[in-house]
């Protein structure tokens, strides 16, 4: 199985936004949503302050409640990966995975069904990286099976400092931050 | 300490700034289907207990009466629906661990078990309109199905039970079983809906009872409902007080948030503590329209679904 994780390097994330406008492209969202977008938090006092960008989007969790409410089927796992994927047939817009996520990373489309990041499985299939990962202007985004302790991501993350985001709700999100 | 947060290009419809995705549809589903379950348990209830010559408005009226509140609830619930075409797709799955599934499949019990009972009970509820249809009796396929009902009518009323049950537990654990939202997520929630679903359904059987043994007991059925029903709510208040940073958070949200007028004053004070003094009144002797006592318990049951479910999506993880 592999464990598809992305790894994003806050220290050279400009929060650019180029990996929005990317995946809205590729992936032809439509006008008013988004299935990623840029935080910038500013933490600490006057005049100790620090500055982090982040691009979050679905973390694909490991242990995803967005499947697990879904009464249809429609919110699955992609085999043998920890993709979460919604299959358009099977859902009801019942929103019920949309409560489900703590990172409110889920939306529904005009259509009626529900969307969200896919990690590009499409372009996976071909051997090629996501799209918001190919076009980061600062190589901030890295991409990789964390199965294959040879891979970027799992190096990066023996070496560098690094964070989750709520890991508290349980959910074990394959989306690591970078932090020094 | 964060000092500044700024979100760019996260703009989803029902989701940004603030997670709206369940409007009146989804309360008013709650309160409809806590209705239907509390008609099905109690009806089946005073057919266990051998009550029904006694008690004829509280079997097969009462059912007929949760037949219609659901039909009208999954109206509602199907309005909600962002992608209607595609509701059959409730009944191609069965997903063991998602309780929106089981309550489907709950819903599917319910109707055939409330026909079956209402056949069985048709003799004492439905006696005139059974005599002038006259299908029910004699040799026909309908009067054998009729009679079979009848025979199994206690069998019918257990499983009644446990369905009627699972229905009022459903819909409080359609909304505990998220862990993101730290609002909903007490196991309390289902027994709470469970009982408040009886509560109200009481009330409503309340208003149809001319006989006064059998409002004395119905009444002192909803005093005991009610205590055990604030003691729940309570419960679940301790459980906000006690908890973590993100339950104290979720619980500011009826203890000085936005929702606190409406969980003190219409769900706690008018929708509870007041019937409940009121019955307490005329368990005493004292004159109280019935019609008065039951509205309040009524409101004060859709009041506490119009809060959950509001109140709920304002909370989560994100702080932002």
């Amino acid at each position: 199985m592999k464990h598809y994780a992305m790894v994003i390097d806050t220290k050279r994330c400009i929060g650019c936004s180029d990996c929005v406008v990317a995946c809205k492209t590729e992936n032809k969202v439509p006008e008013g949503f988004a299935r990623d977008w840029i935080v910038e938090e500013v933490t600490g006092s006057f005049p100790n302050l620090s500055l982090e960008y982040r691009t979050e989007r679905c973390n694909h969790c490991i242990d995803p409640p967005c499947v697990t409410v879904c009464p249809t089927g429609a919110s699955h796992i992609l085999e043998d990966t920890n993709i979460t994927l919604v299959t358009e047939e099977k859902c009801t817009g019942c929103k019920a995975c949309v409560a489900a996520c703590p990172y409110d990373a889920r939306f529904v489309m005009p259509e009626g069904f529900v969307s969200k990041c896919t990690f590009c499985a499409h372009r996976l299939e071909k051997n090629e990286l996501p799209a918001c990962v190919s076009v980061c202007p600062t190589h901030c985004m890295y991409f990789g099976d964390l199965n294959d302790p040879n891979s970027e991501v799992s190096l990066l993350l023996k070496t560098r400092k690094y964070k989750t985001l709520i890991p508290e709700a349980g959910t074990k999100p394959s989306i690591y931050y970078l932090t020094d | 300490m964060t000092e500044t947060l700024i979100i760019s290009n996260k703009v989803n419809h029902l989701i940004d700034p603030q997670l709206s995705i369940w409007g009146w549809e989804v309360p008013v589903y709650l309160f409809l289907g806590g209705l239907a379950a509390g008609a099905l348990v109690v009806s089946s209830l005073v057919i266990l207990f051998g009550k029904e010559e006694q008690y004829k408005n509280a079997t097969g009226r009462l059912i007929f009466w949760g037949l219609l509140f659901l039909s009208v609830g999954m109206g509602a619930l199907f309005l909600d629906l962002e992608y209607k075409v595609h509701v059959w797709r409730f009944y191609t799955a069965f997903e063991l661990k998602s309780p929106m599934s089981w309550g489907s499949w709950i819903l599917m019990i319910f109707y055939p078990v409330s026909f079956l009972l209402m056949i069985a009970t048709s003799k004492t509820s439905f006696s005139q309109l059974r005599a002038r249809l006259g299908v029910f009796d004699g040799e026909g396929v309908f009067a054998k199905a009729t009679q079979w009902c009848e025979l199994k009518k206690n069998t019918l009323a257990k499983v009644g039970v446990v369905t009627g049950a699972s229905l009022g537990g459903y819909t409080g654990v359609l909304l505990s079983a998220n862990s993101a939202r730290p609002f909903w997520n007490s196991s309390i929630l289902g027994v709470l809906f469970l009982v408040s679903g009886l509560s109200t359904l009481i009330a409503f059987h309340l208003l149809f009872v001319r006989n006064h043994e059998e409002h004395r007991v119905f009444a002192r059925i909803d005093m005991g409902l009610i205590v055990f029903e604030l003691a729940l709510l309570g419960f679940w208040v301790l459980g906000f007080l006690n908890g973590s940073e993100i339950s104290q958070r979720a619980g500011h949200a009826i203890m000085g948030g936005n929702y606190t007028e409406l969980f003190w004053i219409f769900v706690v004070g008018l929708g509870l503590l007041t019937p409940l003094v009121m019955e307490w009144l005329e368990e005493r002797g004292r004159k109280i329209p019935v019609v008065l006592t039951s509205l309040l318990i009524l409101c004060g049951g859709l009041a506490l679904r119009i809060l959950m479910v509001y109140a709920g999506q304002e909370t989560g993880w994100i702080t932002y």
